[in-house]
């Protein structure tokens, strides 16, 4: 849902999974189920409420989700903690605190995920492979259950329960094959909605005195970095970069997005001052993972819901032109 | 309050849940009781409402006055005004936050979208927890998620709290990129709820 401002991009990227399975009943009949559930994030409208759980850690949210005039919108808006809440509508994000009555504004560029050329199923790296896994109930729907495997160690797994009725993902945990569960997301209740009105995406603090920040203008989108990863791990391919002045220095920092087309890497890369980012070595939250170096008077950070030894070889690898 | 009374545990355990006050592994228990349990689930439906509505957060549909009308309507809930029946437990990642002053000037999708940093504990996975999924991973099973109420794990590790100030740097230049990411990579990555999923956990949990 949130991942899916283009539904194009996402079917894309479960295609070329679907790809990598292995070319039997099994793996042909997962991969129909996650092109099933891509659509369905996509397209349909539906509520509820989402745990998170991660690090021994839980937060709860609710989401509403669904398609006005061939847009996406959603909006997710924490139940447990200090209140905040995230709507997107198409490639523009708003992000609103309303203790502290602020909210922030940003749009992605309409061209920052160019479609990649059609690829040949067979030609694709192994990078996963996947199975059906039976069926069981996740908030009260009976789901059919996805396991996604990682074929080496720059990557996790991934364990889903998809609704049978219609598609959509109810339950992902992220697995590292040395510790377990990493990341879990799960609906408590969810309902498919007949459909929904542009009134469920407003702000919170509409009708009232806050603090708006950024213009929801798009960063500039670059071609030819003066930065790149020389030494990608085995799959990952370059997205796309972008340059935009970041906070607290204002300068410009690269930012570049890598993906094996199901788990993603960015790269940011800013002037080392003083106000740069300090990170030296590697850190954790959950499934993502930051590695952190100085080169040639810069910062180099990677981060990503990927393994450390992903973040650390990207980070490691990268280069000036 | 009856401690006896298992509508009253439930009602406490569901306050503390929403709070992100339950232990991990309490909490993976009642997960798995919504679950199966309808009752239970419409109860953790109305709690959600309750909070929303005592922190002004609710929806501009139901109109003004809601909030008081909901206050009155679930007097007979008490535990839900008064969760500190289970103690308020600082979560494992807001306690390294306490105390950290961010600049306004800082983009405000940095203010709440502070991470719990762990350094990597030496030896990799050393006093790591294995869990049930892991093994059923291994072993070619996927157990039903009723049934699976083990832990999310928790690895070991440093948190930068026991560091220096460099160390809230971090997190909130952190902050800033994570947000950067969730828009920015989100479309190559698992599409759902995963990448502002995050984004919402983090916030509501600084």
């Amino acid at each position: 849902m949130g991942g899916c401002a283009r539904g194009s991009s996402c079917v894309l990227a479960l295609a070329l999974l679907v790809g990598a399975w292995p070319a039997d009943a099994d793996g042909r009949d997962a991969g129909a189920w996650l092109e099933r559930m891509a659509r369905a994030m996509h397209e349909l409208a539906y509520e509820g409420t989402l745990v998170y759980a991660h690090d021994g850690d839980l937060e709860s949210m609710e989401v509403v989700h669904g398609l006005i005039d061939g847009e996406e919108h959603e909006r997710l808006r924490a139940l447990s903690g200090k209140p905040f809440e995230l709507i997107r509508s198409g490639d523009r994000v708003t992000c609103v605190w309303p203790a502290i009555r602020r909210a922030m504004v940003s749009r992605r560029p309409e061209n920052f995920l160019p479609a990649r050329p059609p690829r040949e199923f067979a030609s694709l790296p192994p990078l996963y492979t996947a199975e059906v896994a039976g069926t069981t109930r996740v908030a009260g729907h009976v789901t059919q259950g996805v396991r996604v495997r990682p074929n080496d160690a720059f990557r996790y797994g991934y364990r889903m329960w998809l609704d049978r009725d219609t598609g959509l993902l109810l339950r992902s945990d992220m697995i590292s094959p040395a510790e377990g569960v990493v990341e879990r997301f799960m609906f408590t209740s969810v309902k498919t909605l007949e459909h929904v009105d542009r009134d469920r995406f407003r702000r919170s603090l509409d009708g009232m005195d806050y603090v708006e920040h950024g213009d929801g203008t798009s960063a500039d989108r670059i071609e030819q970095p003066q930065w790149y990863v020389a030494d990608l791990p085995p799959g990952f391919e370059a997205v796309s970069h972008r340059r935009k002045a970041m906070p607290p220095h204002g300068a410009a920092v690269q930012h570049s997005v890598y993906s094996d087309g199901l788990a993603s890497v960015s790269v940011f890369i800013e002037p080392a001052d003083s106000d740069a980012m300090p990170l030296a070595g590697g850190t954790r939250m959950g499934a993502v993972h930051a590695y952190g170096l100085k080169r040639a008077g810069h910062q180099v950070t990677a981060v990503g819901e990927v393994p450390a030894i992903t973040v650390e070889r990207i980070a490691r690898a990268v280069r000036r032109r | 309050m009856n401690r006896n009374d298992p509508t009253a545990d439930s009602g406490e355990a569901l306050s503390a849940l929403i709070d992100g006050e339950l232990p991990v592994d309490e909490a993976g228990d009642l997960i798995a009781r919504l679950g199966r349990d309808r009752v239970l689930r419409a109860r953790w439906a109305r709690f959600h409402t309750q909070r929303s509505a005592l922190e002004g957060a609710v929806s501009p549909c139901l109109g003004a006055g809601f909030s008081e009308r909901v206050r009155t309507a679930t007097e007979a809930e008490p535990t839900v005004l008064a969760p500190g029946a289970l103690g308020r437990r600082p979560r494992a990642w807001a306690r390294p936050l306490a105390g950290l002053a961010i600049a306004a000037s800082v983009a405000v999708l940095a203010v709440g979208a502070l991470l719990a940093l762990q350094a990597p504990a030496p030896g990799g996975a050393d006093g790591l927890m294995v869990s049930r999924e892991a093994r059923a991973l291994g072993a070619g099973g996927l157990e039903a998620p009723a049934a699976a109420v083990e832990r999310v794990a928790a690895p070991a590790g440093l948190t930068l709290a026991d560091h220096d100030a460099a160390s809230a740097a971090v997190r909130e230049r952190m902050g800033i990129y994570l947000a950067n990411h969730a828009q920015y990579a989100g479309a190559a990555d698992m599409p759902g709820v995963v990448p502002y999923s995050r984004l919402i956990g983090f916030n509501a949990g600084q």
